[in-house]
């Protein structure tokens, strides 16, 4: 073996093809039921993980079970927090 | 003192009517008016706009809006905001509108607004018909900001909100990727309320973001999404007459 086939078969490839599953995903969270922007979903190391605020906890099982089926194959790390939608206890004085 | 509750990026859809209905209903012990700063919606359906419609329709402040990306998104935008305006909301889209508050006239200038980048590192108005479309209709969001403002200022208010959706500064965007601060929003924003003069420029969009900004002329710069402020809605006083940035301005010239 040489060492440009030793290059050919080397982890960038599988790295390059997370990226674009993750591309994908995020093309797939926009235009389904969800319309999601908003979510941050980065590959670190070996895991994927997906990070933000869903608008309701129904949006956040949606997101969560768009992310499983999209990659089915690698582990997934999310932590996706519900908007909050209790009245403020304070306001901020702009005078 | 002038109470401005504010919040953008709602994203209603069926499964959060009511959620945030029962904040709103407080909104008179602590607010004169709502300020909604777009994507009320997810998809920008009639469906989705009534259950906004429904979240704000007969309270006890008036509720001002503006559309965002995801309330044009089934391309109805027109539609979205005549089910807002059915429910008594004010739709603002390159034009102003006057609240008496006990008095005292607020003015609020609203637009989408669009993106393009930030000064230095912005698009252009060249090339590809698809780019000088994109660079115009900021623009034209933009002056109607502007000459909204303007108007409002002629018009005698005490104090003027710029409302959008896109945002007029990168100091809001902090915690969103660089990469994509172009899609965030515009330099040409900030510019026609530094022209045209405003005490509070207040947006949504960044839902990475953070909550405050400045402009280059002192307009100061709330990011209102819900994921940002992390409440239904965020509250600001403001003192009529103390536009800091008339201050500033004399400051300059009485140096001289």
């Amino acid at each position: 073996m040489t060492d440009r086939e030793t290059h050919r078969a080397s982890p960038p490839e599988s790295a390059g093809a997370t990226e674009y599953r993750i591309a994908h995903l995020q093309e797939r969270l926009v235009h389904e039921e969800i319309a999601e922007q908003g979510m941050r979903i980065e590959a670190r190391g070996g895991t994927v993980v997906v990070t933000g605020t869903a608008p309701t906890s129904e949006c956040r099982d949606t997101i969560e079970r768009v992310v499983r089926e999209e990659l089915a194959d690698v582990p997934v790390r999310t932590d996706i927090v519900v908007a909050d939608a209790t009245a403020p206890d304070r306001s901020e004085e702009l005078a | 003192m002038i109470r401005i509750a504010a919040v953008g990026d709602i994203h209603m859809g069926p499964d959060s009517r009511g959620v945030l209905r029962p904040a709103f209903e407080t909104l008179h012990e602590c607010a004169d008016l709502l300020l909604l700063a777009g994507d009320l919606t997810r998809h920008g359906t009639p469906e989705e706009a009534r259950v906004v419609a429904d979240e704000v329709s007969g309270l006890p402040v008036p509720v001002i809006a503006v559309l965002g990306n995801h309330d044009h998104q089934d391309e109805r935008p027109e539609e979205v905001a005549a089910v807002l305006r059915e429910a008594g909301v004010t739709v603002l889209e390159g034009e102003g509108t006057v609240v008496d508050v006990d008095g005292t006239a607020v003015g609020v200038a609203g637009t989408k607004g669009f993106g393009g980048g930030f000064a230095g590192r912005s698009g252009s108005e060249f090339g590809e018909r698809v780019m000088k479309d994109f660079m115009r209709h900021t623009q034209r969001c933009a002056e109607g900001l502007r000459t909204s403002l303007e108007e409002l200022r002629d018009q005698g208010c005490a104090v003027r909100v710029a409302l959008t959706h896109f945002s007029p500064v990168p100091d809001t965007l902090a915690g969103e990727p660089l990469e994509i601060y172009p899609f965030l929003g515009s330099y040409l924003l900030a510019e026609a309320a530094d022209t045209a003069g405003a005490d509070l420029f207040v947006h949504g969009h960044a839902h990475a973001g953070t909550e405050r900004g400045i402009t280059s002329g002192g307009v100061r710069v709330r990011n209102v999404a819900q994921p940002v402020i992390r409440r239904a809605f965020a509250v600001y006083h403001l003192e009529p007459g103390t536009d800091r940035r008339r201050e500033a301005d004399a400051l300059v010239e009485a140096s001289r």
